[in-house]
C-alpha cells in the first residue's frame, strides 16, 4: 500500500463490492406507504420563492414594523416592577434547573429530573433518550413502536398486552422474572432480559417504530435489556422504557434509573400533578 | 420523459413516483448499503428516504434536480441511522464479507476485515464522504453540494477519511507483523 494510487484503487475495489440489488420489497412497501402520506403543500418550504408583487410586499413590510412598534411602545410605557417609594427590591428569578425535563416534544409528554449520572441524549415525538456512560435508554409511545413476531417471517406487531408471555418466547433473550413498578402513579412491569443468541436463530432487531424505521439493533452476548412497560391509562398514552447495556454496567444504571422514575410527572388529562 | 414523471408524482400521481423509484431503488439501495454496512438497514433506510422524498416532492423547484435532490435525502437519511446505530450498538461485531475475494491481489480477505473495521469507527458523515467519492464517484465540489457543506470542508473531511482508513490498515498490519491478533 506504498501510493495514494493504490490506495484509491484498493478503496474504489472495496466499494465496489457488495450487493447491488434491493429487494422488490421495498419498492412494494414505499407504494403501500405513500397510499397513506399525503405531499406537504409547497408553501411548507423554506426557500420556496414566489411570486409576490411589489405592492404586497410593501403592505407585509409596512405590518411588520408596526407590530414591532406596538410591541416596543407597550412594553416602555409599562410601569416598572416595584417603582414605588420605597419598594422592596426586585426578587431575582430562580435559574432553571438544568436537571430539569419538560419533554412536551415528546408523544406522551413528560416530565424528569435527572440525576446519578444520567443525561439527557434528545426528545423527538417517538423518543425521550438519555444516556448514562456508555448505556442509553430510550423512552418511546407505546403506540410507536412494534417488536418482531413468533418468526422471521411474521410481520411485526403492536406492544402485546402479555409481554412477559411474549419475551418468554423470544429465542434472543433469557428473561428474569417480571416485577411491578409504579410510575407517577401508573403501574407498569419491569423485566430484564440477557441477549443469549442461540445456534440457528436469525438476528434481528428487536424494536422498531411503526414507521417501518429500525430503532433498535440486535443485541450482542453480554448485554442486558431492561424493558419497562407502562399501559395507557386515564386518558395518557402507554410508553415502552428501554435500556441497553452490558451486564458490567447495568447494576449502576439501573440503579441511578429507579431515581430518575421517581421524579417522573406526566402531562395531559387524567395526568398525575407535577410536584 | 423522467421529467415528466417528476413533474406528475409532484401534482400527486403515485404511480408516476413509483414507477420513478423503481428504476432508481438498486442505485440508491447500494449507496445506502456502503454507508451502513448492513442490508436490512439500508433497505429501512431507503424505504424512510423514498417516503420523506414523496412527501416534500412538492419543495423540489427543479425536476431535473430530482435525483441529486434524492440522492442527499437519503444520504442525510442514513448519517441519521448510522448516528443511532454509534449510539445503540454497545457491542460491534464485524461480520465476515460476503462473497469469494475480488481476484485483484490488492484486496485480499485480511484487508477486507480492516477496512471494514476501519469504516465503521468513522463518524457516520465520512462514511458517506467516502461512499460518495469512491463508489459514486463524486468529486469533492460534487459531495459538498451533496451534503449542503463547503467544498474545502468536503475536501478536508474527505482527506481525513482517507487518513482514518489508511491508519486503520496499518494498526492491523503492525500487529499482525509483532504477532499479536487483530479484533
Amino acid at each position: 500500500m506504498n501510493s495514494d494510487r493504490d490506495f484509491n484503487r484498493l478503496l474504489d475495489q472495496w466499494f465496489a463490492d457488495g450487493p447491488r440489488e434491493v429487494s422488490d420489497r421495498v419498492v412494494v412497501e414505499v407504494a403501500d406507504r405513500i397510499e397513506r402520506q399525503s405531499q406537504r403543500p409547497a408553501w411548507r418550504f423554506p426557500g420556496r420563492h414566489f411570486q409576490v408583487n411589489l405592492k404586497l410586499q410593501w403592505i407585509a413590510a409596512a405590518a411588520a414594523v408596526l407590530i414591532v412598534a406596538v410591541f416596543a411602545g407597550r412594553e416602555l410605557l409599562a410601569p416598572a416592577p416595584n417603582s414605588g417609594v420605597g419598594g422592596a427590591s426586585p426578587t431575582p428569578s430562580a435559574s432553571p434547573d438544568p436537571n430539569f425535563v419538560h419533554a412536551t416534544a415528546f408523544g406522551v409528554p413528560l416530565s424528569l429530573t435527572l440525576s446519578g449520572g444520567w443525561t439527557r441524549d434528545g426528545i423527538e415525538r417517538t423518543n425521550l433518550d438519555l444516556q448514562h456512560g456508555d448505556v442509553d435508554l430510550g423512552f418511546h409511545p407505546m403506540s410507536s413502536v412494534t417488536l418482531p413476531g413468533a418468526t422471521v417471517a411474521d410481520p411485526w406487531i403492536p406492544v402485546p398486552a402479555d409481554f412477559v408471555a411474549w419475551i418468554a418466547q423470544r429465542p434472543e433473550f433469557v428473561a428474569s422474572a417480571p416485577r411491578t413498578i409504579t410510575i407517577a402513579g401508573r403501574s407498569g412491569t419491569v423485566v430484564d432480559a440477557d441477549f443469549v443468541w442461540k445456534a440457528g436463530t436469525a438476528k434481528r432487531d428487536f424494536l422498531r417504530y411503526t414507521t417501518g424505521a429500525w430503532l433498535y439493533d440486535q443485541g450482542d452476548d453480554g448485554n442486558r435489556v431492561r424493558f419497562i412497560i407502562v399501559p395507557a391509562s386515564s386518558g395518557v398514552g402507554g410508553i415502552v422504557i428501554v435500556m441497553n447495556a452490558r451486564i458490567a454496567d447495568f447494576a449502576s444504571a439501573a440503579a441511578a434509573l429507579d431515581v430518575v422514575l421517581a421524579t417522573v410527572q406526566f402531562d395531559g388529562p387524567g395526568a398525575t400533578p407535577a410536584s | 420523459m423522467d421529467r415528466d414523471l417528476v413533474e406528475a408524482a409532484a401534482k400527486g400521481d403515485r404511480a408516476a413516483y413509483v414507477d420513478l423509484i423503481g428504476s432508481r431503488a438498486d442505485h440508491l439501495f447500494a449507496i445506502a448499503q456502503r454507508i451502513l454496512r448492513d442490508v436490512d438497514r439500508a433497505e429501512d433506510a431507503l424505504q424512510d428516504a423514498l417516503v420523506i422524498a414523496w412527501r416534500d416532492l412538492r419543495g423540489l423547484r427543479d425536476p431535473d434536480r430530482f435525483d441529486a435532490w434524492l440522492r442527499r435525502l437519503l444520504v442525510n437519511v442514513c448519517i441519521v441511522q448510522a448516528t443511532r446505530e454509534r449510539r445503540r450498538v454497545v457491542n460491534l461485531r464485524i461480520l465476515p464479507a460476503e462473497g469469494p475475494a475480488a481476484p485483484d491481489e490488492l484486496l485480499t480477505v485480511e484487508n477486507r476485515d480492516q477496512l471494514e473495521r476501519g469504516f465503521r469507527r468513522l463518524p457516520p458523515e465520512q462514511r458517506a464522504i467516502l461512499t460518495l467519492h469512491h463508489f459514486v464517484g463524486y468529486s469533492p465540489g460534487e459531495i459538498a453540494e451533496t451534503l449542503g457543506i463547503p467544498p474545502g470542508t468536503a475536501r478536508s473531511r474527505l482527506h481525513h477519511a482517507h487518513r482514518a482508513m489508511r491508519a486503520a490498515l496499518e494498526a492491523d498490519a503492525r500487529l499482525i507483523a509483532v504477532g499479536g491478533r487483530s479484533a
